[in-house]
């Protein structure tokens, strides 16, 4: 963990959104998906990040692979930044990051074979390969993602998701990336399917020592996946620290709140209920002054209404935006909302 | 005991499909006490919404149920149009999965709650503007009065959401059915609803069928639970028994495989290997054989019967003491 592969610096990406607001009149207003995230990924390192739909988490996927124009800020991958390449250059560059969709079916071309599919990348970036050799590589592609390689002349729609979801895990990883932004892999599938696919990562991560960028709104999984993880919130990074101390030591209110609505898979009557955050996420297109989170903050003062909270440092490893970070004490002087 | 609220008795579903038919549902009995709320629980394709369905007369064509499903004394498979209408008006209601299925897209959700009552119960427009606002507010829908004439596309999924349960709610039905209400909503509304619908079990005698998918839904709003795979009950037992010790290597493998947050996060997965069975092509014997850590010759051979373990749990193994 000494130099980072890849550094996001105050990424912004903003779409412009046309309403019409009356006979061939219409307003153009900004809707903020990404606002101003920073971090750094390290090399063989899975970084989880983690918020509800809406957050901008996937968005952030989608422009770290220039597959959405940012609106400022800069991603810097291995030294280059990403978004001042030409697109030759770029394109070079996707061999060494790839995706994996949320939807494993609609994410592979219906009319290719499986087998195909995995192969394409080989004959766009490897054209040095000949067909024996692409085989070959392909039929070992699927026993590492636990397909039987006689089945690669079959096609998506034969398949179950869960198998479909091996494909495309099979495609980004054919060749060899060293980036891997998994983009909820695992929320279409069955819980039995989801532990097999969740392993399969696990081990490919292990084998290979690929960094992934594992973007899910399942804590849970998210925890079995990732040794750092960043919690977003209507565009912005709320928290970010190791797994550890998130899960014993979360410092910002929607954080805990998150954590609190996991329902635990075990009867018990006497159980408090969880925290319960009134509402429901703003509208990006709109979002609230001050802290985002003030609105469903259950312990928002006037203080978080006016001033966006810094990332405060809790750790070396453990950053908040919350101006309460540091306890309660603060808490009780300030007059509540 | 007395009488339950419904009894179903050897429900089976049968779809006809190109070259044959897919059962997709067998041999399903169980009852729903007053005030009880039931889980069934399964993954994709165990038949746990199709068994529902076809309660609520609500099958496609290619379906037709067999067995019976009584409800407060009615048989309701095979019962005419108008009966059933009145009783899935009145007395039973469904919450769907997806919100936006189940609201019609076309009508401003105002007008789609009043016409329930106006139907249903004869209120006056006014009145039933004056009830469908309450039941709004007891759903926590946020400012019911100034979202009343909006269409459901203008809304969030959370919202569309708790105007499907109040749509659910607005005749006081005795049963609600609800199918998977929170798996297409984010965690923290899913936290509200669950919690919303605990409080309904508190304070009304309302009985609940949860089709879900996810344990810790389950464990958390459920007093007996229904464990199905491949279109068959496998066991079914109280919730407390079916977490503490399940008798099903079926059910054992799903709570295993279930991630919870204070496991072990770098432990060894526990693995549930396969997939479940093509109904299609249903095997003679226990259909989970392929996956199953215990299975003999025999499970191959003979399917096991639903038995009796202790108390009124029931599981189909032949294994009588779980490893």
């Amino acid at each position: 963990m000494s130099v980072p592969v890849l550094t996001v610096e105050n990424l912004k990406v903003h779409f412009a959104i046309n309403k019409s607001v009356g006979f061939l009149r219409s307003e153009t207003s900004s809707l903020r998906a990404v606002d101003g995230v920073s971090f750094e990924m390290y090399e063989g390192e899975t970084l989880g990040v983690v918020g509800e739909s809406g957050c901008g988490k996937s968005t952030l996927g989608r422009a770290i692979l220039q597959l959405v124009d940012k609106t400022d800020g800069r991603i810097v991958w291995l030294g280059d930044d990403l978004g001042e390449l030409d697109r030759q250059t770029m394109d070079q560059k996707r061999k060494e990051i790839q995706i994996i969709f949320q939807d494993p079916l609609s994410s592979l071309n219906p009319r290719m074979t499986v087998g195909d599919t995995i192969e394409q990348p080989l004959r766009r970036f490897h054209p040095e390969m000949d067909g024996t050799a692409r085989e070959e590589a392909v039929r070992e592609m699927m026993r590492n993602v636990g397909l039987d390689p006689n089945l690669r002349n079959r096609y998506p729609h034969e398949f179950s998701g869960g198998q479909c979801q091996r494909v495309g895990i099979a495609r980004a990883m054919i060749l060899n990336p060293k980036l891997v932004v998994c983009d909820e892999p695992v929320s279409s599938l069955d819980v039995s399917t989801q532990a097999q696919i969740v392993a399969l990562l696990r081990k490919l991560q292990r084998d290979t020592g690929t960094s992934i960028l594992f973007i899910s709104h399942d804590l849970s999984i998210v925890r079995m996946m990732c040794k750092r993880i960043l919690v977003m919130y209507l565009g912005r990074i709320v928290e970010v620290s190791t797994r550890e101390e998130l899960f014993e030591d979360a410092r910002h209110p929607y954080t805990r709140a998150l954590m609190s609505a996991v329902p635990i898979p075990e009867p018990d009557p006497e159980r408090p209920p969880p925290t319960i955050l009134e509402g429901e996420v703003p509208s990006p297109l709109d979002p609230p002054k001050g802290c985002v989170f003030h609105t469903r903050c259950p312990q928002a003062t006037r203080w978080c209404e006016k001033e966006v909270p810094p990332l405060h440092e809790v750790s070396a490893t453990h950053r908040a935006a919350c101006h309460y970070w540091n306890g309660e004490d603060e808490l009780a002087a300030e007059s509540p909302r | 005991m007395s009488r339950p609220l419904l009894k179903c008795r050897d429900l089976c579903v049968r779809f006809a499909v190109k070259g044959g038919t897919v059962e997709a549902v067998q041999d399903l009995s169980f009852r729903v006490e007053r005030g009880e709320c039931v889980g069934i629980v399964g993954e994709s394709g165990s038949g746990k919404t199709q068994g529902v369905l076809a309660i609520m007369g609500l099958l496609p064509r290619n379906g037709t149920a067999t067995g019976s499903a009584v409800y407060k004394g009615q048989e309701l498979l095979g019962a005419p149009r108008r009966s059933l209408d009145k009783i899935r008006g009145e007395s039973i209601s469904m919450i769907f999965q997806d919100a936006m299925a189940g609201l019609t897209p076309f009508m401003r959700i105002g007008d789609q709650l009043c016409e329930v009552l106006v139907e249903h119960q004869g209120l006056s427009r006014d009145d039933a503007r004056e009830r469908a606002t309450e039941v709004l507010r007891i759903v926590q829908f946020p400012q019911p009065k100034r979202r009343f004439n909006m269409y459901p596309h203008e809304l969030s999924g959370g919202m569309r959401q708790r105007v499907m349960i109040a749509l659910a709610l607005l005749c006081r039905p005795e049963l609600i059915i609800a199918d998977e209400p929170t798996t297409a909503l984010d965690i923290t509304i899913q936290a509200q609803i669950l919690e919303f619908l605990k409080g309904l079990r508190r304070h009304t005698e309302t009985s609940i069928i949860m089709i879900t998918h996810d344990l810790g839904v389950a464990a958390n709003l459920c007093d007996r639970i229904i464990v199905m795979y491949a279109g068959r009950m496998v066991e079914s037992g109280s919730v407390y028994d079916i977490f503490a010790r399940p008798q099903h290597p079926y059910t054992q493998a799903l709570l295993r495989a279930t991630p919870r947050l204070d496991a072990d996060p770098d432990g060894e997965i526990p693995l549930l290997p396969g997939r479940p069975p093509d109904l299609e092509h249903l095997p003679v014997g226990c259909a989970f054989v392929p996956r199953c850590p215990w299975a003999s010759d025999e499970c191959g051979r003979r399917r096991p019967e639903l038995r009796r373990r202790f108390g009124e749990h029931l599981a189909a193994c032949f294994v009588e003491q779980a490893p």
